[in-house]
């Protein structure tokens, strides 16, 4: 019986993406690997012990920027004028593309890239210890740094699907484009807000100690429902955008 | 099969491809889809496969809108287009990572074209040239057993060896419950394949019959003066060939050629002959 959703078909072109990226998965993991032996190398230096915050930012440093760029990397053939009409007639609908995508470049990526890392940085601190002073440890590796680098990776991600799909050239460069276009125009979007809320009285920019804690209290009171806001909004909006995008492309 | 119900294209900021085209196609025939070059055969081709979208009418494929690409419509549609690029896998992998989308491919058909083709599983598809990356998808969209199959210009870049061979898969392929539309300016190549005509031209369908249909009511061949009352079209730059009203002549091959250079040149005494004589043999 035909199936308009069918969960084989998304574990099928997972697989299938997952081939295609093969060799672009091989260079970024291998520069990955590269980076973090010499990053964790570099920080057992000195106290001969690699902290939770020190190991969490080394993974974010490395792990964004590749997930990201395998974001993009995904939709080439999508983007690709000689191959894209294979990928729009392959007998899989938009959502379960799209699912599929978000899937491998969201949480397979975190798995296997956490795995990865986990793997070795354990090397790294294995070789230290062996080389030098260093005492053997395991990896500080779930700590609550490392669950914010995660959480800040599935939020922005869908962002970067959307670039990836929406724009046919410059891809990468024309989504931080937007992205700090909107920054902007939130940024000035609170100013003016501040501005008439306090009817002109505050200067964000000011020194003036009244001034500062005005701003620094409405960072602070409106911080928690923004967390929400990008947490729960961004990315599914992101997504259903990227959804919309993906039905509407031709070749 | 196809349902093309008034329909509208155009590609942004161009000019109109087609407009208010309507045309119905039916399973268990090869049309051969022909047109002046920019007459739109790629961009109808790619409107039926769910690539593009009509700007007005629509286009339904198997009684589905194949604009909403449902994986269900389109596991019964496969097209090769005339310029493409194949992912740069082992021919096996990329059979292997493809086929699991088409639910009637036949992994033994596609492998006994492969080797009718004289290439290996184990090649890579980047160190291929066009050509046998071209029989690499022709095999591919072959095997995929789908009702609706849509190739552009499928002998460009083939050998003279392939081109026969090619002939010969198609022609095996074809049965009732299949639509093959073959888009080709080499109408020698698929001369003997195609048994259904649709000309394009002008934004609109120009021309739309059968094989059966044209060789049993026109007669082609070389004219004289005592046939000259039942002439059609002549054209001199052919040898003087031409096409007649058959009456009570013997059956002639079509020149495909020289129907396609008729149909453009003079549309309206073509229909009308096909039309009229319909009528009279009906009567």
């Amino acid at each position: 019986m035909k199936q308009s959703f069918s969960i084989q078909r998304i574990r099928d072109f997972i697989y299938r993406d997952t081939l295609l990226l093969k060799g672009s998965l091989i260079t970024a993991f291998s520069v990955a690997a590269a980076f973090l032996f010499i990053a964790i190398w570099a920080n057992l230096r000195g106290d001969y012990v690699l902290t939770q915050v020190e190991y969490a930012t080394i993974f974010g440093i490395i792990f964004i920027p590749i997930g990201l760029f395998l974001t993009f990397a995904i939709f080439r053939e999508a983007n690709n004028k000689q191959h894209n009409h294979f990928y729009f007639s392959l007998p899989i609908s938009p959502l379960e593309k799209l699912l599929a995508t978000w899937f491998t470049t969201s949480i397979l990526y975190t798995v296997l890239f956490s795995v990865f890392a986990m793997i070795i940085g354990q090397l790294a601190i294995a070789s230290g210890s062996m080389l030098s002073k260093a005492e053997f440890h395991l990896l500080p590796m779930f700590s609550e740094n490392y669950w914010s680098v995660i959480k800040f990776y599935i939020i922005i991600q869908p962002l970067f699907l959307l670039g990836a799909i929406a724009f046919n050239k410059n891809r990468l460069g024309k989504t931080i484009f937007w992205i700090l276009l909107a920054v902007i125009g939130f940024a000035v979007l609170n100013g003016v807000l501040c501005f008439t809320v306090n009817d002109g009285a505050v200067d964000m920019f000011s020194s003036e100690q009244f001034d500062s804690n005005a701003f620094e209290l409405a960072i602070k009171d409106f911080s928690s429902i923004g967390s929400w806001f990008w947490a729960i909004i961004l990315g599914p909006v992101m997504l259903l955008a990227a959804y919309f995008k993906l039905t509407e492309k031709e070749v | 099969m196809i349902h093309i119900n008034n329909l509208r294209f155009h590609y942004p900021n161009g000019k109109s491809i087609l407009n208010d085209m309507s045309l119905e196609l039916s399973s268990g025939s090869i049309y051969g889809l022909f047109g002046r070059n920019g007459e739109g055969k790629s961009t109808l081709m790619k409107l039926m496969a769910g690539l593009l979208f009509p700007k007005a009418g629509d286009c339904f494929v198997l009684e589905e809108d194949v604009s909403k690409r449902s994986a269900n419509v389109l596991q019964d549609i496969f097209i090769i287009p005339e310029d493409f690029e194949l992912s740069a896998l082992k021919i096996a992998t990329y059979e292997k990572v493809n086929s699991a989308f088409y639910p009637k491919f036949s992994r033994e058909l596609f492998y006994e074209l492969i080797n009718e083709f004289k290439l290996l599983p184990t090649e890579n598809i980047a160190n291929l040239s066009f050509g046998q990356k071209k029989k690499v998808f022709i095999a591919f969209g072959i095997a995929a057993n789908t009702k609706l199959l849509l190739m552009d210009e499928p002998t460009n870049g083939l050998d003279i060896p392939s081109k026969s061979q090619f002939r010969k898969i198609l022609a095996s392929t074809i049965n009732e419950e299949k639509c093959i539309i073959i888009s080709t300016h080499q109408v020698r190549d698929l001369h003997s394949l195609i048994d259904h005509v649709v000309i394009l031209d002008q934004t609109k369908v120009l021309f739309n019959q059968s094989l059966a249909k044209v060789s049993k009511y026109l007669w082609f061949g070389k004219t004289s003066q005592d046939i000259e009352d039942t002439l059609i079209y002549s054209d001199v730059t052919f040898g003087g060939k031409a096409i007649h009203h058959r009456k009570d002549k013997n059956e002639t091959e079509v020149d495909l050629e020289l129907l396609f250079n008729a149909a453009l040149s003079e549309t309206e005494k073509i229909n009308n002959a096909l039309k009229n004589s319909y009528r009279e043999a009906i009567i």
